[in-house]
C-alpha cells in the first residue's frame, strides 16, 4: 500500500504561481479555469505586526471524498495509491461532485461536458515522477511522496512539522494535503 | 453557487407534478372528484416529464444517463430511480383509468403506491443538497420545505381541475381549506430554514439568514417568495373560504398555481445563491 501526497511548506511559497501555470501547461487546463491556485492569506493585523501568507489550493485527494461518495456513476473515483480521479468516459457531467467537495476545486468543463480537477498528475506519478507543480516550485514549497514509507520526503515534513501541520476545514472527508506554517497563525 | 435553473425546473415541476399525482389518488381512494382523475393524472406526468426533460438537459453527456445507476448510494441515483417508478406508477395508473373494465381494486392499489412514490420522490430532490459541503443546504428542513411546496402546488394544480369539471361547493371550499393549510405548512418551513441558516456551521455572509431578510437578495425573498408565493395564494384561498358566491371561477385557483410557482421557484432558486461551498477556492 502506498499514500500519494504532497504536502505543502507554506513558509517555504513565495506566491509566485508557477504551480498554476505549469498545471495549466502539463494537464493543457482550459482558459479562465484553474486545477491549481495560490491563494493570499491577509494581510491580517495593524502596521507594523502585519501577517500575510500564501496558501496553494487544489483538489486535497481526501481519504473520505466526498465527490467519490456523491458522484452517482462512480466515475469519480479512489486508486489504491489514494489519487482522487475522474474517469471522463463514465461521467456524465452532472456537476453533483461540485456540490460535494467543500473546497471549490473541482470545475465543469462546458466543452468536454464532463468534471475536471487535479490529477496530482498520475500520468507522471504512474511514470515514477513527480507531479509538475512539484517539479516546478522555485520555493522547494511542494513535497510529494508516499507518506506510508516513513522515510519519505513527505513523512519527514509531517514528522518534522509537528502542531504545525494542518488541515484544510474537514467536513468527514479527512483532507489528505498537508499545510505546514510556522511563521504565522494558520487561518486557511 | 449559481442557480442551477434545469435542477429548479427539475424539483419544481416535479412537486407540482407528485403533489397533484397524491391528491389524485386521494380521490381515488375516498371515491370522490372522480372527474379530476384522469386530467389529474395526466398533468401529473406531463409536469413530471417536464421536470425530467430538464433534468436530462442538464446532464453533460445525457446519452449516458443509465450510468447513473452506477452508485446507488449516491442520492442522483436514488432521485433517478425513484423518479422512474413514480413516474412509472403515475403511467400505469393513467392507463388503469383509460382502460373502461380496469378493476378497481387494482386502480386504487397502484394509486397508492403512487402516493407513496410521489413523497419519496419529492422528498429525493430535497436530499441530494444535504451536503456537508454546502453548510446553507445541510438540512433535513430542504427536503421538507420541497415536500411542503408540493403541497400547495399540487393541490392549486387539482383546485382548478375540480373547479372546472365539478360544481360541489361544499367540496370545492374543503379543497380550497385544505390548499390554505399546505400554503401554512410551506410557510412554516421557510421559517424554518432561515432559522436553521443563523445556526449553520461555518457561519459566512454568503450564506446568512441576514443576505435574505435584508440584503441583497430580500428583494426577491420578499416580494416573490412572501408576497407573491405566499401571501397572494393564501388571500385568494381566504377570499373564498368567507365568500358567499355559488361558484369558484377556475382563475382563482389558477391564479394562485401561478403565484405559488413563483414563490416555490423564487425559495429554491435563493437557496442555490446562499450554496456557497465551506470554502470556495477556485470555483462556487
Amino acid at each position: 500500500m502506498s499514500r500519494k501526497i504532497i504536502i505543502m511548506d507554506v513558509d517555504n511559497c513565495i506566491g509566485c504561481h508557477s504551480c498554476a501555470v505549469v498545471c495549466k501547461q502539463e494537464n493543457n487546463v482550459g482558459l479562465g479555469t484553474f486545477w491549481n491556485k495560490v491563494i493570499t492569506v491577509g494581510p491580517f493585523g495593524t502596521y507594523p505586526d502585519l501577517e500575510q501568507y500564501f496558501l496553494p489550493v487544489l483538489c486535497q485527494h481526501c481519504d473520505n471524498p466526498k465527490c467519490v461518495e456523491a458522484c452517482p456513476t462512480g466515475a469519480s473515483y479512489k486508486r489504491e495509491d489514494g489519487i482522487v480521479l475522474v474517469d471522463h468516459e463514465k461521467c456524465v457531467g452532472c456537476r453533483y461532485c461540485i456540490m460535494a467537495c467543500p473546497y471549490g476545486v473541482r470545475d465543469y468543463s462546458e466543452d468536454k461536458g464532463v468534471i475536471e480537477k487535479c490529477t496530482m498528475c498520475a500520468h507522471l506519478v504512474d511514470n515514477d515522477d513527480v507531479p509538475a507543480c512539484v517539479f516546478h516550485c522555485p520555493g522547494k514549497a511542494r513535497v510529494f511522496g508516499d507518506l506510508e514509507d516513513p522515510d519519505s520526503a513527505p513523512s519527514r515534513l509531517v514528522k518534522k512539522a509537528g502542531k504545525d501541520l494542518h488541515y484544510l476545514s474537514d467536513i468527514g472527508n479527512k483532507p489528505g494535503m498537508g499545510y505546514v506554517l510556522k511563521k504565522f497563525k494558520w487561518r486557511e | 453557487m449559481d442557480i442551477q435553473w434545469e435542477l429548479l425546473f427539475f424539483s419544481l415541476f416535479v412537486a407540482l407534478g407528485m403533489g397533484g399525482f397524491a391528491f389524485v389518488a386521494i380521490t381515488e381512494v375516498n371515491g370522490k372528484l372522480q372527474s379530476i382523475r384522469l386530467p389529474g393524472a395526466v398533468s401529473s406526468l406531463f409536469f413530471l416529464g417536464l421536470g425530467g426533460m430538464f433534468s436530462f438537459f442538464h446532464l453533460g453527456h445525457p446519452e449516458r444517463i443509465f450510468h447513473m445507476l452506477g452508485n446507488m448510494e449516491s442520492g442522483i441515483s436514488q432521485e433517478f430511480l425513484s423518479s422512474g417508478f413514480a413516474g412509472s406508477m403515475v403511467a400505469l395508473y393513467t392507463v388503469l383509468l383509460l382502460k373502461k373494465d380496469s378493476s378497481p381494486k387494482w386502480r386504487k392499489g397502484i394509486a397508492i403506491i403512487g402516493f407513496i412514490a410521489a413523497i419519496v420522490v419529492v422528498l429525493s430532490t430535497g436530499k441530494i443538497y444535504l451536503q456537508g459541503a454546502r453548510p446553507a443546504w445541510n438540512t433535513i428542513i430542504i427536503p421538507l420545505m420541497y415536500l411542503a411546496s408540493a403541497g400547495p402546488l399540487g393541490l392549486f394544480l387539482m383546485y382548478t381541475w375540480a373547479s372546472l369539471k365539478s360544481d360541489d361547493l361544499p367540496l370545492l371550499k374543503m379543497i380550497n381549506k385544505i390548499t390554505f393549510y399546505s400554503q401554512i405548512a410551506f410557510m412554516a418551513t421557510i421559517i424554518m430554514y432561515l432559522l436553521y441558516l443563523g445556526f449553520a456551521p461555518f457561519p459566512d455572509p454568503s450564506r446568512s439568514s441576514l443576505r435574505l431578510l435584508t440584503g441583497d437578495l430580500a428583494p426577491a425573498f420578499w416580494l416573490l417568495v412572501v408576497g407573491i408565493g405566499l401571501m397572494l395564494p393564501m388571500g385568494i384561498t381566504a377570499k373564498v373560504t368567507f365568500s358567499d358566491n355559488k361558484h369558484i371561477s377556475a382563475l382563482l385557483p389558477f391564479f394562485g398555481l401561478i403565484c405559488t410557482i413563483v414563490g416555490a421557484g423564487t425559495i429554491r432558486a435563493l437557496m442555490y445563491l446562499l450554496g456557497s461551498s465551506v470554502h470556495q477556492y477556485i470555483t462556487g
